[in-house]
């Protein structure tokens, strides 16, 4: 029923950690919910953060990933984050045209190297 | 369609949840969570840590950052700190979705509250805010469930399929569904509505890969305190300008 990487001590207290560190600003925001001041600075800053925070993980897995992507050439995944960018503005800051099309250019770059166009 | 303020009973409204989320929404999760799947196992992570982050965490980007973080063998203090970080959005999300809920009304307690913030993400979020202005406040509720029910059964599966994928698809397939996680969040953050949240958008973006080069996994958390920090500077110098 369990694999070997499912019998990992460190994988379920891990697991129970990133539970614990997403469920703490649910309950906080179950607790505030009605009376929370959006404006404040200490919530500015915290959320100012955090989105820097994403955005640069997810551009550190695009350009520098682990995993079998890492076998892909850099310029492939370079050309399909900024294509999947470019569309999504272009498509008036829509997230699924911008997705199809970034995803699609990276697709479409690997399929032709696989058969040797490129 | 239904019409602004139209009043469909319980039972539709959860009908029209449901119908809502098995379209874009559902299909994005499923896609996104794929990537998430693909992600889970080349970090190391078994089949069940995978299914119960998602069910559990159920926040694609503090997901990610646990099974990167983890593949990288990252100490437990960065780890919970990346994710933490990473799943901040939680609290506003929760404190400005769960009162369109009207969840007082509906004789949900403490305890019902947490457990319907535990199905909020942003998916659940987008759409709540929709049906607010669709339907009467009584209905809001029953279509957050019937709308809930369905993302989570696709992220769950989803995440399964992805998790399992290299059995039945080229390692190419496998590739593009990893690909097209970190892409989709990216996208999802550029969108921010806030300028001072665009602005760490784009500085993160700037400052986590020359950063990665020197200084390793600890890279995403300096771009999230010094991009972050910066972006809420700027915010503030232009709002009371020194004279």
């Amino acid at each position: 029923m369990f694999s070997d990487a499912d019998l990992d001590t460190w994988a379920w207290g891990s697991l129970g950690l990133a539970v614990i560190a997403t469920f703490i600003w649910r309950l906080a925001g179950v607790t505030v919910a009605g009376r929370i001041k959006p404006d404040s600075a200490v919530f500015d800053w915290v959320s100012s953060v955090a989105y820097a925070m994403v955005s640069g993980l997810m551009v550190r897995i695009v350009l520098f990933p682990t995993g079998s992507i890492a076998e892909t050439p850099f310029e492939d995944r370079t050309i399909g984050l900024i294509v999947a960018v470019a569309v999504w503005y272009w498509r008036g800051k829509s997230l699924f045209p911008g997705l199809f099309a970034g995803v699609s250019a990276f697709a479409a770059l690997l399929l032709l190297r696989r058969h040797g166009v490129l | 369609m239904i019409g602004t303020g139209e009043d469909i009973g319980a039972r539709g409204a959860f009908r029209a949840g449901i119908v809502d989320a098995i379209g874009i929404p559902g299909m994005g999760l499923f896609v996104s969570m794929m990537g998430f799947g693909a992600i889970a196992l080349e970090a190391g992570l078994g089949p069940w840590v995978t299914f119960l982050s998602t069910a559990f965490v159920w926040g694609l980007p503090g997901q990610v950052a646990y099974a990167e973080l983890y593949g990288s063998a990252a100490s437990w203090f960065a780890l919970f700190a990346a994710v933490t970080l990473a799943n901040m959005r939680m609290l506003p999300m929760t404190a400005s979705g769960l009162p369109l809920m009207h969840l007082s009304g509906h004789g949900v307690g403490f305890a019902g509250r947490c457990l319907t913030a535990q199905f909020l993400a942003i998916t659940g979020w987008a759409h709540l805010a929709i049906a607010s202005e669709r339907y009467p406040p009584n209905r809001v509720f029953p279509y957050y469930i019937g709308l809930s029910i369905v993302i989570y059964c696709c992220a769950l599966a989803g995440t399964m399929v992805g998790y399992y994928m290299n059995d039945f698809a080229s390692d190419t397939a496998t590739r593009i569904a990893v690909f097209s996680t970190p892409i989709y969040l990216i996208l999802m953050v550029l969108g921010a509505r806030r300028v001072m949240n665009q602005w760490a958008v784009g500085l993160g973006i700037v400052l986590c890969p020359p950063l990665y080069l020197v200084i390793g996994d600890w890279s995403v958390m300096a771009a999230g305190l010094v991009g972050g920090t910066a972006a809420f500077l700027l915010k503030r110098q232009k709002e009371s300008p020194l004279v």
